[in-house]
């Protein structure tokens, strides 16, 4: 896959993103824990491409979140932005080629993601406590997203990145880097 | 090495965009914060929920025939002792639609009598609810109907048994509306009972709390809470909810009250933009958009004033 083939498809993939979140995550929620496919997405990317890991698609994706929803904008582009780049050192640093590594940096990422844009919340002036917003929001969102996103990892590697992040592996063992 | 020099010098380009676009982020939500509701940030959110309302009609739709079908599935494999169950609901039911319809008349009579300053005539528009909040943190409903139809930012919003919110933007032809569930939402109530003033607030729970009840003020469960209409930003005498909890005692300033709202956002389905409501004498209340002593949201001003 060409780089702008796989931009292309990366790209692609954000915009279901977006629709999912605007169509579908309103009428999926569960008790008061509602589905952030953006970020979902966005950390699926990171943790499949983590060695050329981009930022515009994060910060396009949080930004689309942030004028679809009611909260501050800027809010989700921030997190998605940290996110992502957090994700990936995260990934680089402790890959040891299972599927375990992954898993864990995705729910770790989400339930940093979500605590952080709960506190970004309280920054810009929500009348909540921080324990409620934890408890509450945090945590119930957290583990959704874990869920949604441990579901679009494979996805992401299967049809928007095309199996690049085993091939990478494959070079590397081989010595041809 | 070439190779190293071509990744390091990506490594640090991807670096200065990272650096940047958090940067741009953190400047768009103190821009965000800062700006007041017909901001340039606010203006164009209320434009993307325009754009993003007939996709959410088709979510809401969806959302609806899975409801249905589930209902479907349900009914029909319905046993014996299901049906039975039912039956004795719809007696019950029965009786007690008798029995509200004699208070209702009841009521009527002793209004006619008493001439009470409180009997409104509401005037407003009708509404189909077709989206909600795509995100956890804000309880907020999409309404069909908009500027076109003279809905205009802060306007209270009535479900089919009170209050459930207020419009907080609008574009041509839908507007959004803040439920008194969310967090950031605050309305000047009162108690039907006892006349005393609070003020009710949402929260990430989704419970309704009752605030700023002077201490020696007996609160007792089953209290009706109706919006008491100061500051303006809420028509008077509306139904809010009812007590359900009240922790600790009177003259205990630790104590929570906890209303019911009337409604839940998932099973909002129309709800009503309340233009007016005047009384007997026509006296109408206070605009919507001046400052709510209770409550904290500020409506957006490109729907203009509030009646």
């Amino acid at each position: 896959m060409t780089p702008l083939a796989e931009k292309g498809a990366i790209a692609v993939g954000a915009i279901v993103a977006v629709l999912l979140q605007v169509v579908v995550a309103p009428n999926i929620n569960v008790l008061a824990a509602a589905p952030n496919f953006i970020l979902c997405y966005v950390l699926a990317v990171a943790v499949g491409n983590a060695r050329h890991v981009g930022y515009v698609m994060p910060f396009v994706a949080g930004l689309v979140y942030d004028l679809a929803g009611s909260g501050p904008v800027g809010a989700m582009a921030f997190v998605c932005v940290a996110a992502t780049f957090l994700a990936s050192m995260a990934f680089q640093a402790f890959d040891n080629e299972t599927l375990f590594i992954p898993l864990v940096v995705l729910l770790a990422s989400c339930f940093l993601a979500d605590v952080g844009y709960g506190l970004l919340m309280i920054a810009c002036g929500a009348h909540v406590g921080l324990l409620d917003a934890l408890l509450y929001m945090g945590l119930p969102c957290g583990l959704y997203d874990t869920v949604l996103s441990m579901i679009a990892y494979p996805l992401v590697l299967r049809f928007v990145l095309r199996g690049k992040q085993q091939n990478e592996m494959t070079i590397i063992d081989t010595g041809i880097d | 090495m070439a190779l190293n020099f071509q990744n390091n010098g990506h490594t640090r380009l991807s670096r200065i965009l990272l650096v940047a676009l958090l940067a741009a982020s953190v400047v768009l939500m103190t821009v965000y914060a800062a700006e007041g509701q017909g901001g340039v940030l606010h203006k164009l959110q209320t434009q993307v929920h325009a754009v993003c309302a007939p996709f959410q009609m088709v979510g809401t739709s969806g959302g609806a025939l899975a409801e249905g079908a589930s209902q479907a599935v349900g009914d029909a494999t319905a046993d014996a002792e299901t049906l039975s169950e039912l039956r004795r609901q719809n007696e019950e039911l029965t009786e007690l639609l008798t029995q509200t319809e004699e208070y209702r008349l009841e009521i009527e009579r002793l209004q006619g009598l008493l001439n009470l300053k409180e009997t409104y005539n509401i005037e407003g528009v009708s509404g189909r609810v077709i989206g909600h909040s795509t995100d956890a943190w804000n309880q907020t409903i999409t309404i069909d109907i908009g500027a076109s139809s003279g809905v205009q930012a802060g306007l209270t919003v009535l479900g089919p048994s009170g209050v459930v919110g207020q419009v907080v933007s609008v574009s041509a032809g839908s507007s959004t509306v803040r439920l008194l569930t969310d967090p950031s939402s605050g309305v000047a109530a009162m108690i039907q009972s006892t006349r005393a003033e609070g003020i009710v607030r949402g929260s990430l729970n989704g419970l309704l709390h009752l605030e700023n009840v002077d201490e020696d003020v007996a609160v007792e469960v089953g209290d009706v809470v109706l919006t008491s209409g100061l500051g303006g930003s809420f028509a008077r005498g509306l139904l809010i909810g009812q007590v359900v909890r009240v922790t600790g005692k009177a003259s205990d300033d630790t104590r929570t009250i906890v209303v019911a709202a009337n409604e839940q956002a998932a099973s909002l389905e129309e709800v009503t933009v309340v233009f007016s409501a005047l009384s007997d004498t026509g006296e109408a209340p206070a605009p919507a958009d001046s400052d709510d002593a209770g409550a904290d949201e500020q409506p957006s001003e490109d729907g203009g004033d509030a009646q």
